[in-house]
């Protein structure tokens, strides 16, 4: 099925970041959306949050299963409390990377949610 | 059936081949060091692994790497000897949502999964089977998970059971619950809160989300505890017509979201 075209995020920003996963640009900050993925991801997997770059990929690079996936939903709804309403499938389905998740949340909480 | 524990590549495949014939389907465990071989850069292994060879550079966690290989072996050493042919002949390859299946091959169906250091297979002759398999003691409860995956009605009922036994059920509602999505190929689509079963029940029925049955007897739902640690799941659809495939009868899916 083809996704509707989505109008640009209004992505909620968080200021400059602690401290910048590999690969960014210098000059470019992180937005909220991918510190909270990482963030979170490092609770679930009980690794150093500035170990977890966004190209990484949930399957072949850090090993997630499916109940790690819950896991992460879960963590990822206290901080957007929106999420309980979205599906386990529409947060992570097509999501190969952790930038990709990134992305896909900012879709979900930059938009209302139905 | 039992699960049927396969200590590797010279094993006798007689009682697989005996369970698929009796009963029409059979379930495979296997620990993935007795089915990795000594090396990864063996040209037999990518004439064995086909198509799937190529995603061995892409994996960078060694312990992936290590199920990967090993989960292929034996899912497609298993289904080369009921069907009476070389795995090296066989391809596997994957539906859209991931669901794996045999090219060309119809009258097998086969399901995957894996934790830690052991692989399940499930093999059926009918027209569908999942597997799924966790620690029997994988931490669920208190971790916001349960109310990710169970129905009211499962909530409920988990309360009813006592507190050291609490988690094991959870654990084995949700291998149910993955056995079952993955048989009918939906995988994480299925909104896990909107089907169940119920905790400490003798014969496993699939549950609406207030805990009335669902009608129809075609699915068969069995869990295991196996090497003393995994639970074990399997769902096989057996739609009565002798074990030939038949895709007639659309299994129950309450609700799917979105497809991306």
């Amino acid at each position: 099925m083809t996704r509707p075209t989505l109008p640009p995020p209004v992505l909620p920003w968080a200021g400059p970041p602690a401290t910048r996963p590999a690969g960014d640009r210098a000059d470019a900050p992180v937005p909220a959306t991918l510190r909270a993925v990482r963030e979170e991801v490092a609770r679930v997997l009980g690794q150093p949050s500035q170990e977890l770059t966004p190209e990484l990929r949930l399957e072949d690079d850090l090993d997630v299963d499916s109940v790690m996936l819950i896991e992460m939903k879960c963590c990822l709804e206290h901080r957007y409390p929106e999420l309980a309403e979205v599906s386990l499938a529409d947060v992570f389905l097509g999501c190969g990377t952790l930038g990709d998740l990134a992305d896909r949340l900012t879709e979900l909480v930059g938009l209302p949610v139905g | 059936m039992r699960p049927w524990l396969c200590r590797g590549p010279g094993a006798s495949w007689d009682p697989v081949r005996e369970q698929v014939r009796s009963s029409g389907a059979s379930v495979i465990y296997a620990a993935i060091s007795d089915w990795l071989p000594d090396d990864l850069g063996d040209d037999r292994l990518a004439a064995v692994l086909g198509r799937d060879h190529a995603r061995l550079g892409r994996i960078t966690k060694p312990q992936a790497l290590r199920r990967f290989v090993a989960s292929r072996l034996l899912l497609k050493s298993a289904a080369g000897a009921v069907l009476g042919t070389a795995p090296e002949e066989l391809e596997l390859a994957y539906k859209p949502g991931g669901r794996p299946y045999l090219r060309g091959i119809d009258q097998l169906d086969v399901s995957l999964s894996h934790t830690e250091e052991l692989l399940v297979v499930g093999l059926t002759r009918h027209s569908r089977i999942g597997v799924d398999i966790e620690l029997a003691d994988r931490r669920m409860l208190g971790l916001g998970t349960e109310r990710q995956v169970c129905t009211p009605y499962e909530l409920e009922a988990l309360q009813q059971v006592v507190e050291e036994l609490r988690n094991g059920e959870l654990v084995r509602l949700w291998t149910l619950k993955e056995a079952y999505s993955k048989a009918i190929g939906q995988g994480l689509r299925f909104r896990f809160t909107e089907f169940g079963f119920s905790p400490r029940d003798r014969q496993v029925q699939l549950l609406r989300p207030d805990g009335s049955p669902v009608a129809g007897g075609e699915w068969s739902f069995t869990s295991w505890l196996v090497a003393g640690r995994y639970m074990v799941s399997a769902a096989v659809h057996d739609p009565g017509f002798g074990g030939r495939p038949h895709t007639g009868d659309a299994p129950f899916v309450p609700r799917l979201s979105t497809a991306r």
